[in-house]
């Protein structure tokens, strides 16, 4: 898959739920630190993050998509975020 | 770990700090045998394979009346649909799919919480709510939506006649997720049925994976039916095989008439005592002045009304009670005293802008009834312009895919001005003094149909039908309010008499068809706008 063990790790938890948790707890984020998310988030894509970080929530229009310009829109804004945590497809539209 | 004493510990780095205790070996390999899998039977075949996923239950969820699609409905997606359907718990219609269907589906917020309250466009006050419910367990309160997911190996169904009880049933009874309480109504006294062979292929075991999609139609006479689209897992033969089933989702549909039937037959009773039709009656046939009908008919109102308060299978009409009340009170005994406030100066259509204004005024009056006395939304109501997209159910042959309101709606408003515009061209004679007549009353006109239409949808169309919809279901909650509609122009308009009741109650249908479909008034109020557009012309030019 073009992974070089000099900068990529694989990890293979149990589910997606535990990836993030982990994932979240390990990248050293204080209070002070951004996650830019959106409201279209899994609860696991938002409590773990939550807990250790500040949340910038994207949100969504009224048929329940967010714009892929107000995400690189968040990302642009200051202070800059740490880490992006921002589904490929939500409920309605995906199985999670 | 890289050292460990009974009082210090030096932690590796990641990722083999990430890595302790014993491997998750399985789950790597069966991401390799994913990976391999995704592989070797190439994309292309497989995103045509879930391009057909997709579009399966969009034709099926568009034709069910009182559905909601949430979320996108076009455009890139993946096959999973999430649903609302009117009147119905999302909690019920996942336990009966579930047990009587044999089809899994969730329901619930399930795992989006933020999400889904959007998607269900509830208020601060509603989440608010959700979460004290949440801490409560008040399990049968908590908001939600339906949501059906199609997997890599299911296979897009081919429907099969509609017969009674054929669902293949495969639930396990007791394991379907809570049934709301005080549904009980809808609730069958049928045992989930046995698998049914005449459907299932031969030789065919009981499926591991179950059938996937799951839809949910509403039967003419109000009864619900679950379609059951019969998929099978890891299945080698061609989609054409596929079988799709339908049953009652009502599982003793007759129980369930019975039972609707006294609700149904009181809720038509409220509807034609508290019409036009006591008083039509009693002019035509004893040649009673209609006023004094009118009062008599109010009179003879009180204890029908009061059945609701005392009457079990009457009990979930008391809200449509309260609203037909005021609602023949408006139209009925209101009008009067509108015309004498509006005096007797000025041309018809100066007179007609005063009452109009005044009926407007009563019209934000009924809606804060609806929203404040009777605590619905203004959603719930009926009073917001709606989802003015929402498939209209209607079919061109040759297209799949239904027609959307978007289209409907101003094609209906103007194949009705047009044929209006040229039956009062006609009858004015087709002479150009009329289109001076017309030219400096425009301002007038406008302005008295889209008061009247505004005032009309809201009194006539949003409280009946918002109160309706959930007891009687959509198909007859808009046949009642369209006889109501039709009645009420019995006297008084143009045309009256026959002609007046059916061409108006004709056009309550379409209204009322628009308004349950798209759940908001915004394509009744333009359609209507458009008709009284030609309406207050031909005053203007008739000067009738």
């Amino acid at each position: 898959v073009g992974a070089d063990p000099a900068t990529h790790v694989a990890l293979f938890p149990r589910n997606t739920t535990e990836a993030l948790n982990l994932l979240a707890s390990r990248l050293g984020l204080t209070r002070d630190d951004v996650v830019v998310t959106t409201a279209v988030e899994h609860h696991s894509d938002l409590l773990p993050w939550r807990r250790v970080a500040r949340l910038r929530v994207v949100d969504v229009d009224r048929p329940g998509t967010f714009d892929l310009a107000a995400v690189e829109a968040a990302v642009d804004q200051r202070p800059a975020p740490r880490a992006p945590a921002v589904t490929g497809a939500p409920w309605s539209a995906a199985g999670r | 770990v890289r050292a460990v004493s009974l009082d210090e510990v030096v932690w590796a780095d990641p990722p083999d700090r990430d890595d302790a205790g014993s491997p998750n070996v399985v789950g790597a390999v069966a991401l390799a045998a994913a990976a391999d899998d995704l592989r070797d039977r190439g994309w292309a075949d497989r995103l045509r394979h879930e391009e057909a996923l997709v579009r399966a239950p969009d034709g099926e969820l568009a034709a069910v009346p009182g559905l909601r699609h949430l979320g996108p409905v076009s455009g890139d997606r993946l096959p999973v649909a999430a649903f609302v359907l009117d009147g119905v718990p999302h909690g019920l219609v996942a336990a009966r799919l579930a047990q009587q269907h044999g089809t899994g589906v969730r329901n619930g917020c399930s795992c989006a919480h933020p999400y889904l309250t959007r998607l269900l466009g509830l208020g601060p006050v509603e989440v608010r709510r959700f979460h004290e419910d949440a801490r409560a367990d008040r399990h049968d309160r908590l908001p939600g939506a339906v949501r059906v997911s199609c997997q890599r190996h299911h296979l897009p169904g081919r429907r099969r006649s509609a017969g009674r009880g054929t669902a293949h049933h495969r639930g396990h009874p007791g394991t379907g997720p809570p049934v709301p309480a005080g549904t009980r109504r809808l609730r069958g006294t049928r045992r989930p049925r046995p698998p049914d062979t005449d459907l299932t292929r031969p030789g065919e075991p009981d499926h591991p994976g179950g059938p996937a999609v799951g839809v949910v139609t509403a039967h003419p006479d109000g009864v619900l039916d679950g379609v059951v689209r019969r998929t099978t897992a890891h299945d080698p033969r061609p989609p054409g095989r596929t079988v799709m089933t339908s049953t009652s989702l009502v599982s003793d549909r007759s129980a369930g008439t019975r039972r609707n039937g006294r609700t149904l037959a009181y809720a038509w009773s409220v509807t034609l005592v508290l019409s036009s039709l006591p008083a039509i009656v009693a002019a035509e046939a004893v040649g009673v002045r209609s006023a004094a009908a009118l009062w008599g008919t109010l009179a003879a109102a009180a204890p029908l009304a009061a059945v609701a308060w005392t009457w079990g299978p009457a009990r979930a009409l008391r809200r449509y009670v309260l609203v037909a009340l005021v609602v023949f009170g408006v139209a009925y005994l209101l009008p009067p005293l509108l015309t004498g406030w509006a005096g007797t100066g000025g041309s018809a259509l100066d007179r007609a802008l005063v009452s109009k204004t005044l009926f407007v005024l009563v019209a934000a009056v009924v809606a804060g009834l609806l929203v404040g006395g009777l605590r619905m939304s203004p959603r719930e109501a009926f009073l917001t312009p709606g989802d003015m997209a929402a498939p209209s159910g209607v079919r061109v042959p040759g297209r799949s895919g239904g027609v959307s309101w978007a289209v409907l709606g101003p094609v209906a408003a103007a194949v009705l001005v047009a044929l209006l515009a040229t039956a009062t061209w006609l009858e004015a004679g087709l002479e150009s003094a009329a289109l001076e007549r017309l030219v400096p009353a425009l301002p007038l006109v406008v302005g008295c149909a889209a008061l009247n239409a505004l005032g009309e949808e809201v009194v006539y169309r949003s409280g009946p039908l918002a109160t309706l919809v959930g007891v009687v279901g959509a198909r007859q909650a808009v046949l009642m309010t369209s006889v109501w509609f039709g009645l009420a122009h019995y006297s008084g308009s143009v045309p009256d008499g026959l002609a007046g009741v059916l061409s108006s109650g004709l056009l309550a249908l379409l209204l009322g068809g628009a308004m349950v479909a798209t759940r908001g008034l915004g394509w009744p109020f333009v359609v209507h706008f458009a008709v009284d557009l030609v309406v207050f012309a031909s005053i203007a030019v008739l000067g009738s």
